[in-house]
């Protein structure tokens, strides 16, 4: 990611699944370098590949190299990743997604990936911008590594 | 026993009557389908015993999930088990957000979950 020496950086990717993984390793890069500890980083990543990837999966992008837009942001509250697209609008906080329970005859494919979301980073905003669709994954500094967001 | 290399370059090692599979690096959206590939075949077998042993692997995300969760209701459907084992920190928090625990058996190493699956199994482990 381009970070030009701010504390902004921005990454384009293409509609394909081997993009998740440039996305994931640029944003924890940023994350690390913006002072988040490394398990915050870690699940800031892990949520951003989670919209990646809900993205290229059901947005009907078309495919080409610009599809989706990261632009990373840092302060001193801490780390936000804006992941937008311009395919079907879709706001994974309006979908209701139950929590995950039960044994594997119990379980049902979907919601997973917006429930890890929702629970990876501190806090999500989403905005339908003319035709894109704009995610916004809030990540806060920790003092300390104290282990996983939300955790003692 | 020499472990024969599975689909994408996956490991595919069997002790006895367990199979075993070691994926890699990440198991995201683009990494899943070898996986899965691999697992199901397997998890599908009549009283199969699988292992997958995640020492190799740095995260894994939904898709990854899913994949486990198909991989285990296939093995409950023919009255198989699936275990998974040598989760990092990243992949054990996935595991407990997602109560992923309540899907599959989670072992803290290759020998725990080996001696949980089959004693022959357990045995054929070097040093074991």
């Amino acid at each position: 990611m381009n970070d030009g020496g701010s504390r902004t950086a921005g990454l384009t990717l293409a509609n394909r699944p081997e993009e998740v993984g440039r996305a994931v390793a640029a944003v924890r890069d940023f994350a690390l370098a913006a002072g988040l500890t490394p398990e915050a980083a870690n699940a800031l990543a892990l949520a951003v590949d989670e919209a990646v990837s809900n993205i290229i999966c059901h947005a009907g992008l078309a495919g080409g190299e610009d599809a989706i837009h990261i632009e990373a942001m840092a302060d001193e509250a801490g780390v936000a990743i804006a992941v937008a697209d311009r395919g079907a609008a879709f706001n994974p906080l309006e979908q209701a997604v139950a929590a995950p329970r039960g044994g594997p005859e119990e379980r049902t494919v979907g919601g997973l990936g917006i429930h890890l979301m929702r629970n990876l980073v501190d806090r999500l905003d989403y905005r339908r911008e003319g035709e894109w669709n704009r995610l916004i994954l809030r990540q806060d500094r920790r003092k300390a590594a104290c282990g996983a967001p939300g955790g003692p | 026993m020499a472990p024969a290399p599975g689909a994408e370059g996956m490991e595919q090692q069997s002790f006895a009557d367990v199979m075993v599979l070691r994926p890699t690096g990440r198991i995201d959206l683009d990494t899943t389908p070898p996986l899965q590939a691999r697992l199901l075949p397997l998890a599908e077998q009549p009283g199969c015993k699988v292992v997958v042993d995640f020492a190799g692997v740095s995260y894994i995300s939904s898709s990854g999930l899913r994949a486990l969760m198909l991989g285990a209701k296939a093995a409950k459907g023919t009255s198989g088990k699936l275990l998974v084992c040598n989760l990092n920190p990243t992949v054990a928090e996935i595991f407990r957000i997602s109560r992923f625990n309540l899907v599959v058996g989670v072992m803290p190493d290759l020998p725990a979950a080996l001696a949980a699956l089959s004693p022959a199994a357990a045995a054929a482990y070097p040093g074991g």
